[in-house]
């Protein structure tokens, strides 16, 4: 019995202790990976919660033949989007109250490190999953296929086109440093 | 930011580079065509305008990099992007998000208590879904036990029915016979009586229903003329009131009448007193003290 399935096991035969083992043990992925797709810290603990009450709640249903994470990954990518899809519906009058902006001086690197977490949430909800999941939590390509229930292919793909985005972006901010390479003609190249 | 510094290693991909940048291509244009969603700003990146082969080797080799498929000295071995300004522009991008992808990550700190707010609710939703568990198996249990009741009885009584009947049929001298019982059977117990239908029950509720429709609807046939009789007084011209003479012609008489009324009374009433002022003197003379 793998670590995963015996954590599982403990918490199902209703051990506070495990249970509180089991959300030491996600609590900063979920919350990490709700933060980064919601933009919003106070949404980001409330679905935290939630992500917890489902885990919790199906744990009967989980295979145990397969990895724990990518399914709790899933669970959070789910409530992500129900939660995404239900501020969509009911957006908030006073949102600009909950993001205070930081008057904290800024250097270049965190200029670019907001201009890409602008691109990012920009970025289509699928490509935004993706690109987090793999980039920011560090999931493989099948957890996050597992994940997102879509094939490999299909995450791939996302991604692929997450990063085209992405670095377009970038490039038409004017944030690629100019090089001071001399211009040589080439055929094929497109301007 | 950023979670994790973390990028993708070979080991973990477990996808040849062959594989990855067939990939790339056949799911990218496959997604591309059914989709046909993109933002403008990617399109010049997209295969809607074909890349000449070098600059898709190129783009190809950045994915491969940016999956950890690659190291990241594959883009400098790379020799067309230096013939080339927008790969070379690419390059550059990719280099720039490699960096802030390695850079230390400001982690979002957890919310205070967190942990605690989350095991509370936790185990109160189980002792929640414990109860209502409970409360659903006690009904399925009250439900089940109640099914089983109504089984047993129906089983019951057709059991006794068929061993009643049974007992009647092997010994027809107990519903003819009169038993050494010194208690007399009362009759509708030993005659067999014959099984109800419900078809003649009916027939004959229907008959009797017909039978008595005449009485139910005479009073109804009387209806209109009583309500004739009782319009027709509405309809009919007055008739001439009698006339009444006053019982008296005026006050004036009244002390007269008073006075011959009380007459009767007041000679009574002197004869009265009479008697018993004679009364009275009798007694004084008759009575003497000794």
């Amino acid at each position: 019995m793998t670590a995963d399935a015996a954590l599982v096991c403990r918490c199902l035969t209703g051990d506070p202790t495990a249970c509180r083992e089991m959300v030491e043990r996600f609590r900063a992925d979920i919350f990490a990976v709700c933060n980064r797709l919601l933009s919003h810290v106070h949404d980001a603990e409330d679905v935290t919660q939630e992500v917890f009450l489902r885990i919790f709640r199906s744990l009967r249903r989980w295979d145990s033949t397969r990895p724990l994470r990518p399914w709790v990954l899933g669970i959070t990518v789910n409530r992500c989007r129900t939660w995404m899809g239900r501020r969509a519906k009911n957006p908030e009058l006073a949102d600009y109250l909950h993001e205070t902006p930081d008057h904290r001086p800024t250097d270049d690197s965190t200029e670019l490190r907001v201009e890409i977490r602008a691109a990012v949430d920009d970025l289509r909800d699928e490509y935004r999953e993706v690109f987090v999941l793999f980039h920011e939590s560090g999931q493989s390509y099948e957890e996050i296929a597992e994940a997102v229930g879509r094939p490999v292919g299909t995450v791939k793909t996302w991604l692929h086109r997450a990063r085209l985005e992405l670095l377009d972006r970038l490039r038409s901010r004017g944030l690629v440093p100019d090089e001071p390479t001399a211009d040589t003609p080439h055929s094929g190249s497109r301007q | 930011m950023f979670q994790t510094n973390r990028l993708p290693t070979p080991h973990t991909r477990g996808v040849d580079n062959e594989t990855m940048v067939m990939m790339h291509t056949t799911d990218f244009d496959d997604h591309k065509r059914s989709k046909g969603e993109q933002s403008s700003a990617s399109e010049s990146l997209d295969n809607n305008q074909p890349l000449p082969p070098l600059c898709r080797q190129t783009v190809d080799q950045l994915q491969c990099v940016l999956d950890g498929e690659l190291p990241r000295t594959a883009l400098d071995a790379d020799p067309h992007p230096s013939s080339c300004p927008a790969c070379r522009e690419r390059i550059a991008a990719a280099k720039l998000l490699f960096s802030i992808l390695s850079m230390p990550v400001n982690v979002a700190p957890l919310p205070i208590g967190l942990t605690d707010k989350i095991v509370a609710s936790v185990l109160a939703d189980r002792q929640v879904e414990r109860r209502t568990q409970i409360r659903r198996r006690a009904f399925v249990f009250a439900g089940g036990l109640a099914v089983a009741a109504g089984v047993f009885l129906a089983v019951w009584l057709q059991w006794f029915d068929t061993s009643h009947q049974n007992n009647l049929v092997q010994n027809p001298e107990i519903a003819t016979a009169q038993p050494t019982n010194p208690i007399p059977e009362p009759p509708h117990l030993v005659t067999t009586s014959p099984p109800v239908r419900l078809g003649d029950e009916f027939s004959k509720a229907e008959h009797a229903l017909l039978g008595s429709s005449r009485p139910i609807t005479e009073p109804a046939t009387v209806a209109p003329q009583v309500l004739v009789k009782l319009t027709d007084v509405l309809t009919r011209p007055p008739e001439p009131t009698p006339e009444f003479e006053p019982a008296r012609m005026s006050l004036i008489d009244l002390p007269e009448a008073a006075r011959t009324g009380l007459q009767p009374v007041t000679a009574t009433t002197q004869k009265a007193f009479a008697r018993l002022l004679r009364d009275v003197g009798a007694v004084q003379t008759s009575a003497k003290p000794n």
